[in-house]
């Protein structure tokens, strides 16, 4: 088999990781070596789905003992095998990485013959890699659950961030899917990778040339929508996984469906992709706006509203705490702005300690106001000419794609006349309370 | 501010240049009305003054500008690769303004002479990051060579990250729009004007390696997934003419996954979750 046939078939079994980010360490490049890691991840191109390109992500193998339900490399599913030399690898890695194709490797597998055996050739790869052609760009790679914890630890000094994928929200869909491997043969490398970045923290303080371990930290992930969890207990999970083991990032992968299974959602089902979405969105509030999963949702609304973002929903619900005031409002305040992020409260922070802000300070600052302007005060004064119709809230506050959704599940229709009333003014509570009240 | 003059000034059309119109418009007490590089079209019934470009009331200006605000020097030397049009104007402003004022103006982000040019050098910045990740080298008589046509001079922005990040290899970053180049031999580097590069045909090596890259390309994207949108809107198609995954050998643009007719478009929300 010739290398264009393994890169095909090992690159199509890894694509459903959705883990291509680069970000997280920095290196300078080893002596007589070629490469060097940025903090904050660069991105070398798009692929036709709209993810970013990173790493070259491929297994090392798509031979598997297992046979999760869902995986398309499952032991009992007939498709083309193929595995890497460790050689090979490195050698594309390298010719790769000169080109500015890539920013380095992202390495996982199936498990062929047993958990050490493949744990061993990964290592191979990343001693190559690191060793002989002095590499110093980023490896991503998948701790493989059962290995040798001699052999993770391994894995982990070479590698930037190592990642064990958690797969399934919940412990009863994990065995109901992944028969061969239970909640504690996952959660276990976890808190040994934890463990070992902690412990490794303390070296480096006493030591300075004390071997990093995954200096980019760990990450996971979990399929959204093949099992029926509701988004309150995802995201509970997630704030769990952030707390209790430190990872830096939880990726959440929409349920393709690549193999059919009478344990799985039907063949023609849609990826759920807006929910994948929302998720991501609550999962940016947990880490940098200071939100807490109890906030977003609770037992009474289980599921993110389709039609606006959970920040906006957050404010929707929480009226009483808006409109603030832009000049004195703490940065946390800002923060939970709908329409308002980092950036745009960074700047608002760093501008408003050198004069007193206006309506169109803020727009030349480059802060978008469409949202923005229904919650804030400049200079206790509401924008001129800021009319609330629920028109234009709703437009303002759902995006095009999402209005076009609640048209067609709310259908009313509107005769337009050249003649028509000027229509009723409506409050500024009026309009929010029927936008609350409708979604 | 005080109103501007009827003057036009002309200056040579580089850094130095632009600072001693500062150093004019200090000395006289009156703005321009406009500055204009040498060659540009005279469009205009104002008189016009050419300010001869003088190393030491340049120096004098940076100088007193660093001192007082060196993330004002910053913004200005990083404004000044902008392919924008006006941008000698917003500069004299920003710098004069911050001599008027006396102090680092930078964090008055509400002010439009500090707004203009703190988007400038963002512009640049967010341009050059850019093409950091999607330009392409291909190896040819062992140099990597890359070519770009970027709408700002963002060379001098990109070569100390290839450098670093390339110790040992000599490569050559040509910049189509500017007709320049950057060269990294040996440890050295040095931008040199280059009108045309002239690329020999791929070595079966190295066509082996694109081939390898473009089939990658098609294979990592999920077909239920398709999102063209999505995806220019991370990467706008002006930059596709030198990626080869996009437009590159046998392709004809708008590559999609394989197994998807490149015409079918999706009405999805598309995400980025790196």
């Amino acid at each position: 088999m010739d290398l264009m046939d393994k890169l095909t078939i090992l690159s199509d079994a890894a694509k459903y990781d959705a883990a291509c980010t680069s970000s997280g360490s920095s290196r300078c490049t080893p002596a007589g070596g070629i490469g060097n890691c940025f903090t904050a991840g660069l991105c070398h191109s798009f692929a036709a789905d709209g993810r970013c390109i990173s790493l070259l992500k491929v297994l090392m193998t798509n031979f598997c003992v297992y046979d999760c339900r869902y995986c398309i490399n499952r032991r009992s599913n007939d498709t083309p095998r193929a595995a890497f030399t460790p050689r090979e690898l490195a050698d594309l890695t390298i010719q790769f990485y000169r080109r500015n194709y890539i920013e380095g490797l992202f390495l996982s597998s199936g498990v062929l013959k047993s958990p050490d055996y493949t744990c061993e050739q990964m290592l191979k790869t990343l001693e190559l890699l690191r060793g002989e052609y002095r590499f110093g760009g980023y490896i991503h790679v998948k701790a493989i659950p059962g290995a040798d914890d001699t052999l993770t630890r391994r894995l982990g000094l070479l590698a930037d961030r190592i990642s064990v994928n958690i797969e399934m929200p919940s412990s009863q869909s994990l065995s109901l899917l992944c028969p061969e491997k239970t909640r504690t043969s996952i959660l276990r490398p976890m808190g040994f990778i934890r463990d070992g970045i902690q412990e490794n923290t303390t070296d480096i303080v006493q030591y300075r040339h004390a071997p990093r371990f995954a200096p980019a930290g760990q990450s996971t992930q979990m399929i959204v929508g093949a099992t029926p969890e509701s988004d309150l207990k995802i995201l509970r999970l997630t704030q769990g996984l952030y707390k209790k083991y430190r990872l830096k990032r939880v990726f959440f992968s929409a349920y393709v469906p690549v193999v059919s299974d009478a344990l799985l959602p039907a063949g023609e089902t849609k990826p759920p992709l807006l929910r994948e979405h929302r998720l991501y969105q609550a999962d940016w509030l947990l880490r940098f706006y200071g939100f807490d999963a109890e906030e977003l949702l609770d037992e009474e609304h289980p599921a993110f509203s389709p039609y606006v973002d959970p920040k906006c929903n957050w404010a929707l619900n929480h009226l009483d705490r808006f409109p603030v005031e832009v000049n004195t409002a703490p940065y946390e305040t800002l923060l939970r702005v709908p329409g308002i992020g980092v950036k745009s409260a960074q700047r608002i922070r760093t501008a408003r300690r050198h004069s007193r802000l206006d309506w169109p300070h803020l727009k030349k600052m480059g802060v978008v106001l469409k949202r923005a302007q229904y919650f804030l005060l400049c200079g206790g004064r509401a924008p001129e000419g800021l009319r609330v119709t629920q028109d234009g809230v709703l437009r303002a506050l759902i995006s095009q794609k999402d209005r076009e959704l609640l048209a067609s599940q709310h259908p009313q229709g509107e005769q337009l006349s050249l003649f028509a009333p000027p229509q009723d003014q409506l409050t500024r509570e009026d309009v929010l309370q029927c936008l609350t009240g409708q979604i | 501010m005080p109103d501007r003059s009827d003057l036009i000034y002309r200056y040579n059309g580089e850094l130095p240049g632009l600072l001693c119109c500062v150093f004019e418009s200090r000395r006289t007490g009156r703005l321009p009305l406009n500055i204009w590089e040498e060659w540009e079209p005279c469009t205009s019934l104002a008189p016009e003054l050419t300010i001869p470009a003088s190393r030491e009331e340049a120096a004098q200006v940076w100088r007193s500008l660093r001192r007082l605000s060196p993330t004002g020097a910053h913004w200005v030397e990083v404004s000044f690769l902008s392919g924008e049009e006006g941008k000698a104007m917003d500069l004299h402003d920003f710098v004069w303004e911050t001599f008027e004022r006396g102090q680092d103006i930078t964090g008055f982000l509400g002010d439009p002479v500090v707004a203009r040019v703190f988007g400038l050098q963002r512009q640049v910045h967010n341009e050059a990051h850019l093409f950091l990740e999607f330009l392409r080298f291909r190896e040819q008589q062992g140099v990597l060579c890359a070519q770009i046509e970027p709408k700002s001079f963002v060379l001098p922005l990109m070569g100390g990250h290839f450098a670093a990040r390339f110790p040992g290899e000599a490569f050559l970053i040509h910049d189509i729009t500017h007709g320049a180049a950057l060269l990294h031999q040996g440890g050295r580097m040095e931008i040199y004007p280059l009108e045309e590069l002239s690329l020999d045909a791929l070595s079966p090596a190295e066509e082996e390696y694109q081939q390898l890259w473009q089939r990658y390309y098609d294979t990592i994207a999920i077909r239920e997934r398709y999102n063209p949108k999505c995806r220019m809107g991370h990467c706008p198609k002006r930059f596709w003419k030198h990626m080869l995954e996009m437009e590159g050998p046998g392709r004809r643009g708008n590559p999609a996954p394989r197994g998807i007719p490149a015409a079918r478009t999706v009405a999805q929300k598309g995400l980025c979750p790196g």
